[in-house]
């Protein structure tokens, strides 16, 4: 009682933006997983009634759902791992061309700015069998050649996972980049003086010191990647089949095309949990400990 | 002086009774949810017409084709009323059977109804696309009729004649495929979702499948349906690599684009085909209906038609009717049909002035109309098309066999249909 009489004050400070995280984020979670136990298509909304578990159990017990989980997390682990690598690369030859913020960066982010759907038909475009650059160019270095990147089942979902590559790998240079610049210069002239490798230097101490940025920048690829919809939506629409299927789409098909409200509310809320796991796994692998510094 | 005063007084105190007796009249104002077109932003641009001469004023809500879905779904089941008139389909019948106004008693109405001729639509195409139980749910406003197009100048090069059947268009189709160089016998809808369904459907009702049986149980795996899918499969061989991943856009470009002798084209693209700035193939190309295969003759009707929200007040129900009822007139089709549109009614397709070369695309439009079918009027609609629609993908892009993927779709169908009831 003492301690909330101490910091009453504060207390009274936080409580317009306690009921604002209330309303905006609290209460739609709650309400969403009402509706999941809900049977509850939009189109008929009289006939609204309790089902219990009954959503959860429809989704795990169907295979395009288990398909969706896979390609999720394919298309999540692959292109932000791959950003990662690449936009770490990128970083470091700008790290090593100067020390600081280079105006060539920001052009290099370009595709960072470009609206997901922009992206999506760009490489839509791009991709096409009969007109499409990048399909000519392939060709041309003999790479998929008589195949149709975006209408193929092998390659349909990896064209998509190009165009996301393409769109954030700059983002996650431009985050590494300024990372290493407010990183201290007496750790590395200390490896320097005590004969570290590149590699080493690298590896024990520039990557060890950047985790909390590698942290943040991994939280938002992963969140977004997970949630990815817009270039799926243009390119492929979950298909050729359901070959490029995930669970956010396979979420929007039920909840804003078969309006299936009750079944679309426990996917997006298995979708949440997922997410939230995910999140758990990247902050306990990349956790920072305070000795670093 | 004094006088003069009092006279401007009274002339000032009867001017404001007539002012305010003319805003006491309320103008009354539509909103008007609609899909984005060519067609459609011309008649948008055409309503201060309409505003002059009726003084009800429209505000047009244009928007892209899945929002509109969205939006006419929200404001009809939360009865919301922020729309008075919308753009419809026929396929959305089922599910908006109750949210539509039946507009028969405007139609029979001796004021708002006065010399409107019913009989001016082809009848078949009213039946199928704005009639469920009974109920006339709107007016055909655009005929989007899928059709074949096809290059008039290759097929007289080679000696090949508008397709009587399936087969003659798949013949043709392999000809051009086989002596034109750098043009394919064909272009195709193969992408998941509307695309593929649509493509699909002309070939299903030719080789005499149908959806459902007459107890409305799926019938998605007959012999007849595996038939018409694996024609489609044959079809593709003559096509584009990577159909599977063409929707309207990419089907209808390979064919502006003179790469495609023939293909299934919505008219909707009339504007851009008979422009010669965006079609190198323009002049040089005709319609002609989907011939009919071994089993029957049907084109599936992607009409835009235009509806009232049943919600509203009755003033403006009223108003609706006259904006809908002025926007699919005969005077407006003639005009819209100069710009490309395809009309639905019966005596602008017959009228002399379009009976010129330039419109000999119009004889296809009408045969079309009688053999246009709505899929189905059923609330499951999007949902069935979905799941069929990753089978025919799946089957187009070779990962299935025709047999496999509607098998597949039956089982999906199944289900659908037992949950749903």
């Amino acid at each position: 009682m003492s301690v909330l009489k101490k910091n009453s004050y504060y207390i009274k400070l936080m409580i317009p933006g306690t009921i604002f995280l209330i309303i905006v984020i609290l209460a739609p979670i709650i309400s969403t997983f009402v509706m999941s136990l809900q049977s509850y298509n939009f189109t008929r909304p009289s006939a609204k009634s309790w089902i219990g578990l009954k959503n959860y159990a429809d989704i795990f017990t169907d295979s395009l759902f288990w398909e969706s989980i896979w390609h999720t997390v394919v298309y999540t682990v692959v292109a932000v791992a791959s950003e990662f690598f690449l936009g770490l690369l990128i970083a470091l030859l700008f790290y090593r061309i100067s020390k600081e913020n280079s105006p060539l960066m920001s052009l290099f982010i370009l595709p960072s700015v470009i609206s997901p759907v922009v992206v999506g038909l760009i490489f839509r475009y791009m991709l096409n069998t009969e007109f499409g650059y990048f399909t000519y160019l392939l060709n041309k270095v003999g790479l998929f050649k008589n195949i149709a990147l975006l209408g193929n089942v092998k390659t349909a979902l990896g064209s998509v996972i190009a165009a996301d590559i393409w769109q954030w790998t700059p983002f996650l240079a431009l985050m590494l980049l300024s990372g290493m610049i407010t990183l201290p210069q007496e750790p590395f002239e200390a490896a320097k003086v005590d004969g570290a490798s590149q590699l080493d230097t690298l590896i024990h101490i520039m990557l060890p010191l950047l985790k909390p940025v590698i942290r943040v920048s991994l939280m938002l690829r992963i969140a977004d990647a997970v949630k990815e919809f817009d270039k799926l939506f243009v390119m492929t629409e979950g298909g050729p089949g359901t070959a490029s299927e995930t669970l956010n789409y396979l979420s929007y098909r039920i909840n804003f095309r078969y309006f299936q409200m009750g079944r679309g509310s426990a996917l997006v809320f298995i979708i949440l949990i997922f997410i939230i796991l995910l999140s758990i796994v990247v902050l306990r692998t990349l956790s920072v400990k305070e000795d670093i510094y | 002086m004094k006088r003069l005063l009092v006279i401007l007084m009274v002339a000032l105190c009867a001017l404001s009774l007539v002012v305010a007796k003319g805003s006491s009249e309320k103008q009354i104002t539509i909103n008007f949810a609609t899909q984005s077109t060519p067609t459609m932003d011309y008649l948008v641009s055409l309503i201060p017409e309409f505003e002059a001469e009726t003084g009800i004023k429209v505000v047009a809500d244009l928007m892209p084709y899945d929002s509109l879905v969205q939006k006419v779904t929200i404001d009809t089941t939360t009865n919301t009323k922020q729309y008075a008139a919308f753009w419809m389909e026929p396929t959305w019948l089922g599910r908006f059977e109750d949210e539509f106004e039946d507009i028969s008693k405007y139609i029979n109405d001796p004021v708002l109804g006065k010399g409107f001729n019913l009989d001016d639509f082809s009848k078949p195409f009213l039946d199928e696309t704005v009639r469920i139980n009974g109920k006339t749910l709107g007016l055909p406003f655009e005929g989007c009729l899928l059709v074949i197009a096809y290059r008039e100048d290759l097929y007289q090069k080679y000696g090949l004649s508008e397709p009587k059947s399936l087969q003659e268009h798949l013949d043709n189709a392999r000809m051009l495929n086989l002596k034109e160089p750098g043009v394919y016998g064909v272009t195709m809808m193969g992408k998941r979702g509307q695309p593929v369904f649509y493509e699909y459907m002309p070939y299903m009702y030719g080789y005499g499948a149908s959806f459902f049986d007459s107890n409305m149980n799926p019938t998605v795996n007959t012999p007849e349906a595996v038939k018409a899918l694996e024609y489609m499969i044959e079809l593709s061989k003559n096509a584009p690599r990577g159909v599977s991943s063409f929707g309207w856009e990419e089907a209808a470009t390979e064919f502006l684009q003179g790469n495609a002798g023939a293909g299934l084209l919505f008219t909707d693209w009339l504007p851009t085909l008979k422009d010669s700035d965006s079609s190198t193939v323009a002049g040089l190309w005709n319609f002609t209906a989907v011939p009919a295969g071994p089993g029957g003759q049907g084109s599936p009707a992607g009409t835009i038609n235009l509806g009232i929200n049943a919600d509203v007040s009755d003033a403006e129900k009223r108003a609706a009717f006259q904006f809908i009822n002025w926007a699919t007139s005969a005077e407006m089709q003639a005009r819209l049909a100069v710009v490309g549109a395809t009309p639905t009614r019966l005596s602008v397709l017959d009228a002399p002035e379009f009976a010129t070369n330039e419109y000999r695309y119009f004889d296809a439009l009408k045969d079309t109309y009688d053999i246009t079918i709505t899929p189905m009027k059923i609330p499951e609609f999007f949902e069935l098309n979905d799941a069929l629609s990753i089978e025919l993908s799946a089957a187009i892009s070779g990962e299935k066999s025709a047999k496999a993927a509607l098998d597949k779709a039956q089982a999906e169908w199944v289900k659908i249909m037992r949950d749903a009831h």
